[in-house]
């Protein structure tokens, strides 16, 4: 009987706890440990909603889970070239920019280098450039350039990142190409550039070389400025260089998938994000540069005169958005099939 | 019990038959069918975006005949063989030594054997990361002892990954030698011994032939997976280890090209199954130990 009684009140306070939160939610679909869980709360006050968090690991798994039907999202971080395959496959809807005040404060130095200047489909939310970490007593006469990749003294302890359009890129900018371009004279040349590098290093590595460089088993490695910024507040011996050849700079962004239930709530969201404050707390958790100019001025010090999440105005203008080439992407992944089969 | 009229008796095999339902229907959903759509899928166009377009192609497999995949497919067999090879090579003394143990010991042995499978094989192929590095227990270990001065470079290259391919097939070699072997009368050795065959002789014509069942299951068991596989190549392997497993993982990831890496899966099992159905055919070491006996 007593067992009967608890079963009873089990299932009651289940079905209690299910019936009584009748606040809306808003369902997010971003990359994981990439926002500050506070402001979370804050906004699930400030709006009484609640919002639920889902996670992905890269854009292909994300992009092939939307495609295969997955629905629900209302809001959701691919990186720009992304966004631009998102786009031009009608996957998500147009931003209201009156429901977003906010978004006066986006860096216009940043807007125009994205294939969404006009923030018509998608709202840039963190900026980061790919460049180079290093070893500083391993590597005392470091050089911002690609072709440290050339160092006989690195060899075997030296990665390039698995991304083909990572490693092509860099080695067009050393060539002083653009790194969306489709001429094959000029992708030939890049292809000799990278035939080089290949001699000294010890592998494609885009997962482990964050650990790699920490153990020291690595000494220069091609990676992402917030990945290595982690590695770099808990060991000083790491540095980070902006090669002065220019580098791939990418964002990722927020969007609203076109079958979103929440929009209006999404769309608050997005200027919550882009509040001053707001965006100046995210920064100071993930380190990670949000292009909004009025909340980088409430930035701590210490954070904000860090050149590695912080471009100078003249770096970021070398730097490029690596765009879609949608056709044009073949003749990449030949070469780079080519590249790595060898 | 059974009935002894016959129609009754096979009346009633047919009602076993209802037993084969479930792992039938599990084959269908879950492997019959999924090897269907990437068949399917091999013949599709691409988007160039990752998406599908249905139409009717063979450009994937017209591709994945270029020399560059083909040189990718043949330094995969040369891993998958090379150290399939090796692994039976190894595991044949080790499977004689556990089949010849006493019963005890044999359990002790064999419990030693699947032991390293309680860990996945991700966790273990870091411990490899850690012992072969530059910087590693193992280049620690010569330095300490002066054998050598730089460190050998061990990890990212075709050795770490052949090394890593014997060490994951290890367990799936040994046991089916140790059974073919279990089941051998030992008197045969101590007849062949006492008729004056010497040790070679008697490993030769008594213990080998006798393992030949177990060494060809082994084969096949450790060949197959380690031709598709992708994870020891990528964690062990340096720059110029691709294999085709990478190859056929990436296009389902960055390359953005489902249906061609459908179409280099279904060359691959094309392939395979080829490979076995000769095999089996002409070079099944079971068959000809049992035919070679009448």
């Amino acid at each position: 009987m007593k067992s009967w009684q608890m079963m009873l009140a089990a299932v009651g306070l289940v079905l209690c706890s299910c019936g009584r939160d009748t606040r809306p939610a808003l369902h997010v679909y971003n990359w994981s440990d990439y926002m500050n869980p506070d402001i979370l709360a804050q906004f699930e006050k400030e709006n009484t909603c609640r919002v639920v968090l889902d996670n992905y690991d890269s854009n292909e798994a994300m992009y092939a889970k939307i495609k295969a039907g997955a629905t629900g999202y209302d809001l959701i971080f691919p990186s720009s070239y992304m966004v631009s395959i998102m786009n031009q496959q009608g996957m998500i809807q147009p931003i209201d920019h009156s429901k977003i005040p906010n978004i006066q404060y986006i860096d216009p130095d940043f807007l125009h280098l994205t294939e969404d200047p006009e923030m018509h489909h998608s709202v840039p939310y963190m900026v980061s450039v790919t460049g180079l970490a290093y070893n500083k007593t391993r590597i005392p006469d470091a050089v911002a350039s690609w072709n440290m990749l050339n160092r006989e003294e690195l060899a075997g302890r030296i990665t390039l990142l698995d991304d083909m359009r990572e490693v092509i890129g860099a080695a067009l900018k050393t060539k002083g190409y653009s790194l969306n371009t489709t001429n094959e004279a000029e992708l030939t040349e890049a292809v000799e550039v990278i035939r080089e590098w290949k001699k000294h290093i010890a592998k494609f590595e885009a997962d482990e070389y964050q650990q790699g460089i920490a153990s020291e088993e690595f000494l220069l490695c091609q990676g992402y400025n917030g990945d290595v910024m982690q590695i770099m507040a808990e060991n000083d011996n790491i540095g980070f260089l902006l090669p002065k050849e220019g580098a791939s700079i990418s964002s990722d962004d927020m969007v609203i998938p076109a079958d979103a239930r929440e929009v209006d709530l999404a769309h608050q969201f997005i200027n919550f994000i882009h509040r001053p404050d707001i965006s100046a707390a995210n920064m100071e958790y993930v380190y990670y540069y949000s292009p909004n100019t009025e909340a980088v001025k409430l930035v701590g010090e210490e954070l904000r005169s860090n050149p590695t999440v912080f471009l100078s105005k003249e770096d970021m203008q070398r730097c490029e958005i690596i765009k879609d080439l949608g056709e044009s992407n073949r003749l990449y992944a030949r070469l780079w099939d080519g590249i790595k089969s060898e | 019990m059974m009935s002894r009229n016959p129609r009754r008796m096979l009346a009633r095999i047919g009602e076993l038959q209802v037993l084969l339902v479930p792992p039938a229907l599990w084959l269908l959903l879950f492997f019959l069918i999924p090897v269907a759509v990437i068949l399917a899928f091999s013949f599709t166009k691409t988007n160039g975006q990752g998406g599908i377009l249905l139409d009717f192609t063979m450009e994937h497999f017209k591709r994945a005949l270029d020399p560059l995949y083909l040189k990718l497919l043949g330094r995969s067999a040369m891993y998958a063989g090379l150290s399939t090879l090796i692994s039976a090579a190894m595991a044949l003394p080790a499977a004689c030594f556990i089949a010849f143990s006493p019963p005890k010991r044999q359990k002790l042995l064999l419990f030693l054997v699947f032991l390293p499978l309680w860990t996945n094989l991700l966790v273990r192929l870091f411990s490899f990361v850690v012992i072969l590095s530059d910087g590693g227990l193992l280049n620690q270990a010569l330095q300490t002892f002066s054998l050598t001065t730089e460190p050998l470079h061990l990890l990212n290259t075709p050795f770490a990954v052949i090394l890593g391919f014997i060490y994951w097939n290890l367990p799936y070699m040994i046991p089916p030698i140790f059974v073919s072997l279990d089941r051998m009368n030992v008197s045969l050795i101590e007849a062949s011994m006492d008729l004056g065959a010497g040790r070679m002789t008697t490993f030769r014509k008594i213990i080998l032939p006798q393992a030949a069942p177990g060494i060809a299951a082994g084969l096949v068991l450790c060949f197959i997976p380690a031709l598709g596989c992708f994870i020891i190549p990528d964690i062990l392997g340096g720059p110029d280890t691709m294999m085709i497993g990478n190859l056929i993982t990436s296009q389902f990831g960055q390359g953005r090209n489902w249906p061609f890496g459908s179409a280099l899966s279904s060359l691959l099992m094309l392939l395979v199954m080829l490979a076995i159905t000769l095999y089996l055919r002409f070079f099944n070491p079971a068959t000809q130990s049992a035919n070679g006996k009448r």
